[in-house]
């Protein structure tokens, strides 16, 4: 990490409270280009929320994020072209089906988009068998192995993944990490929150893990 | 089904073989297992903290609506059908052949777009609705479904009944029918009310769908027909007539008012009319209960169920899934790889539309229609009237046509708008694809608006058609009904890209607004959403209303309603 480069995601105590209730306690996150970090904690200790003040999707209560630097509302509507996101279900068009959607995406982004082909994207996430389904017609871990494919597909500087190895069984959770290794061998910034240790292992090996402490008694 | 069907073929009296009637294990029991039922209804009822007699207060208050209101819609129907006054030159006994024509189109177009609500109703769990417990017991084979549908079927074919003969007894006696003419037009209209109900009921079997379409296709293929018969020709000159003179000695018309059509409602039609609609009731009582696909109608049931309580809650989300999932009959088509490179979206939309054709051409058929209308309420009311009987000379230059025609576009572009709904609904909008969420917008708008102006060119033509032969009572060489429908057609984009996407009522809506009524609330809440309704038929009642002479104004005032609408559609999904 060069300390002349200016960060992707520069967050600084950042907190969140809804009412009474600390959501996300003061947290600072810093990450350069390319580099990766790993949110963990318990349910409740505020990765989802972490990851949508990053998004620009809420503000926080103290603390500010900056996101390519602009401040993270701004840079979600001026620099939405550098931030891939997955923090709810797949962003689909009910009548393409999987196979179209990668298509669409590649056409779209055109010279922008560094490869590799759909059909080779669909077999890098196992959904060649899918190719033809429509999203409604798709089990729920196919669905979210789409909604995974798709995100990494398009170009992005950085990538933010909310729990993306849920409703996957264990061949897709390794086929996930593979994706998302992947993602960061190609120079992406990545912040990803997380309940599996494996996942979680892999990219604290890659950048570091941030570690939110459990929410207080309830 | 099966099961029940070959139980009944291996039953025919053999003995000791089981019938479907006597399967009911509490048959000889009934009067007691219903007291029973009964009994614990109500002190289950008591225990979740409910009023046990909450379905006497229902009864009670649909019964007093009915009693209060019924009236007051009979009238108003009766009102509106004057209308259909036709004349008859009584000396020289000539019929009013295209005021038959016009009834007989009428009536079809009417019996077709009632059985196209019943083809969506029976996708969405009705009409013969069977709940999730009902479908257990039947499909398990504890009694077949007929025991809990023939009843509601029985109930529904009352009902239907009653509307029909409602309707029809209204119509005609608005139109100056006597009595009795009135009481055989009451008969036909309880009789025809059941095809639609056995239309619906149809589609709800496997086997009897297909012809469910088809008859629907017909009827509305036929009314269609024959509104464009009655349309092109031009009504029979009097060959004598009679001399009136008024008060002041001046000549004056003298029109017979004759009714719906003089001596139409007698004999054939009457027979006609009840041996179709005893078919239609034998098929919903007898036939088709025994074939209904249950399990699909508990699914659709649920649905509308799921749909009404979001929507009492705000959330106006699940209304899109009330038909379940959409069709794709045109499925094999795939994007245009020209058109892909340059125009991912506009590719992606039009894709979109190929894959449903039937529902394209339905839209289309609706936008045509929609688009004649306005075009006809925006005629100049000084343009000379065609003659009489014509279509156009009753609805040019009414704020109902515009205003129709309006709602009737705004229908139709949903069709049309569902790239931009699809993108709107994503969790993320827009964040796979390039491009600030405006220009997206944007790029899903294309297609909503070439095909708009498409079925626009279609209406414009038709009422060329209609034009030329006399019959329509417009005034096209004028600027003013192309001007009206442009702006129209721009406020009903503008609206679908409004609506699109927000499905929940922000909260603000249901604080209570204590009025000498009662609350409001939820009028404002309902209000909100047909929001992309009020607005488009708000516009078209303002630009009928304001007339040529304001027509520049108002069209800069709406061009700038347009621009606000997307405009905070673009914000609220881009902050989405």
């Amino acid at each position: 990490m060069s300390g002349a480069t200016e960060p992707v995601v520069d967050a600084s105590a950042v907190s969140r409270t809804h009412g009474t209730v600390e959501v996300l306690a003061p947290t600072s996150l810093s990450l350069a280009p390319g580099e990766v970090a790993v949110v963990v904690g318990p349910n409740g200790s505020g990765k989802s929320t972490l990851l949508r003040l990053v998004a620009g999707r809420d503000v926080p209560t103290s603390g500010t994020v900056r996101v390519l630097g602009l401040p993270a509302r701004e840079a979600r509507r001026r620099r939405r072209e550098d931030v891939a996101l997955l923090l709810g279900g797949p962003s689909a068009y009910p009548d393409l089906t999987v196979a179209e959607h990668l298509r669409l995406v590649a056409s779209a982004w055109a010279g922008r988009h560094p490869g590799p082909s759909v059909d080779e994207a669909l077999g890098a996430a196992e959904l060649t068998r899918v190719r033809d389904q429509l999203p409604g017609e798709l089990s729920s871990g196919e669905a979210q192995m789409f909604a995974l494919a798709t995100t990494l597909y398009r170009p992005a500087q950085l990538v933010l993944l909310d729990e993306p190895e849920q409703r996957l069984d264990a061949r897709w959770r390794a086929v996930a990490r593979r994706l998302i290794g992947r993602a960061a061998d190609a120079g992406r910034a990545l912040v990803v929150a997380t309940h599996d240790p494996d996942l979680r292992a892999d990219l604290a090996r890659r950048g570091r893990e941030v570690e939110l402490s459990a929410p207080g008694p309830r | 089904m099966t099961g029940a069907v070959a139980d009944r073929a291996h039953g025919g009296g053999a003995e000791g073989a089981v019938d479907d009637g006597t399967r009911v294990p509490y048959r000889r029991w009934r009067r007691w297992v219903r007291s029973l039922r009964r009994n614990t209804l109500r002190s289950r009822a008591a225990e979740s903290g409910h009023d046990p007699h909450d379905r006497v207060y229902l009864a009670y208050g649909v019964v007093l609506l009915g009693l209060v209101y019924g009236p007051i819609a009979w009238s108003a129907l009766a009102q509106a059908a004057s209308a259909l006054r036709t004349t008859e030159v009584v000396a020289a006994g000539v019929a009013d052949g295209p005021a038959v024509a016009r009834l007989v189109a009428g009536g079809l177009l009417a019996l077709g777009v009632a059985g196209a609500g019943a083809l969506a109703a029976a996708r969405a769990g009705g009409p013969l609705w069977a709940s999730r417990a009902e479908v257990t017991f039947a499909l398990s084979g504890q009694f077949p479904p007929r025991a809990v549908l023939r009843r509601r079927a029985a109930a529904l074919v009352a009902g239907a009944a009653i509307v029909g003969a409602f309707g029809a007894t209204a119509l005609a006696w608005g139109a100056g029918d006597d009595a009795a003419t009135v009481l055989a037009w009451g008969a036909c209209g309880a009789c025809l009310a059941q095809v639609p109900l056995a239309v619906g009921a149809a589609a709800q079997t496997p086997r009897w769908r297909r012809a469910a379409w088809t008859v629907v296709g017909l009827l509305l293929g036929l009314g269609g027909l024959a509104a464009l018969g009655a349309a092109l020709t031009p009504a029979a000159a009097p060959a004598i007539g009679v001399a009136c003179l008024g008060p002041d000695g001046d000549p004056a018309a003298c029109a017979v008012d004759a009714g719906l059509a003089p001596g139409l409602a007698t004999g054939g039609l009457l027979v006609g009319a009840g041996l179709v609609g005893l078919a239609c009731v034998l098929l919903v009582l007898v036939s088709l209960p025994d074939e209904v696909d249950v399990d699909a109608a508990a699914a659709g049931h649920r649905r509308t169920v799921a749909a009404v309580q979001g929507l009492a809650g705000g959330e106006s989300g699940a209304v899109a899934d009330v038909l379940g999932p959409s069709v794709l009959s045109g499925r094999r088509a795939t994007f245009w790889p020209s058109l892909l490179g340059r125009a991912p979206l506009v590719a992606r939309d039009l894709l979109g539309l190929r894959r449903r054709p039937g529902a394209l051409a339905g839209s289309a058929a609706v936008g045509v229609l929609g688009a004649l209308l306005v075009l006809l309420g925006g005629a100049a009311a000084s343009a000379p009237p065609a003659g009489p009987g014509a279509p156009g000379t009753a609805l040019a230059g009414t704020t109902l046509a515009a205003v129709v025609g309006a709602a009737l576009l705004y229908a139709a572009s949903a069709t049309w708008s569902g790239g931009l709904r699809a993108l709107a609904a994503q969790p993320e909008p827009g964040t796979l694809l390039p491009g600030r969420i405006g220009r997206q917008v944007a790029a899903h708008a294309v297609v909503p608006s070439v095909v708009a102006a498409v079925v626009t060119g279609l209406g414009v033509a038709v009422a060329t058609l209609l034009d030329a032969a006399g019959s329509a009572g417009l005034a096209l060489g004028a600027a003013v009904p192309g001007l009206v429908l442009v702006l129209v057609l721009v406020v009903v984009l503008a609206a679908r890209v409004w609506v699109a996407g927000a499905t929940s009522a922000p909260s603000g809506l249901f604080t209570p607004m204590s009025t000498p009524d009662g609350d409001a609330s939820m009028l404002v809440l309902g209000a909100w959403y047909l929001r992309g309704w009020l607005v488009v038929i708000g516009a078209a009642w303002l630009l009928h209303r304001a007339g040529p002479d304001a027509g520049l104004a108002l069209a800069v005032v709406l061009l700038a309603l347009a621009g606000v609408l997307v405009r905070s559609a673009v914000r609220r999904l881009a902050t989405a």
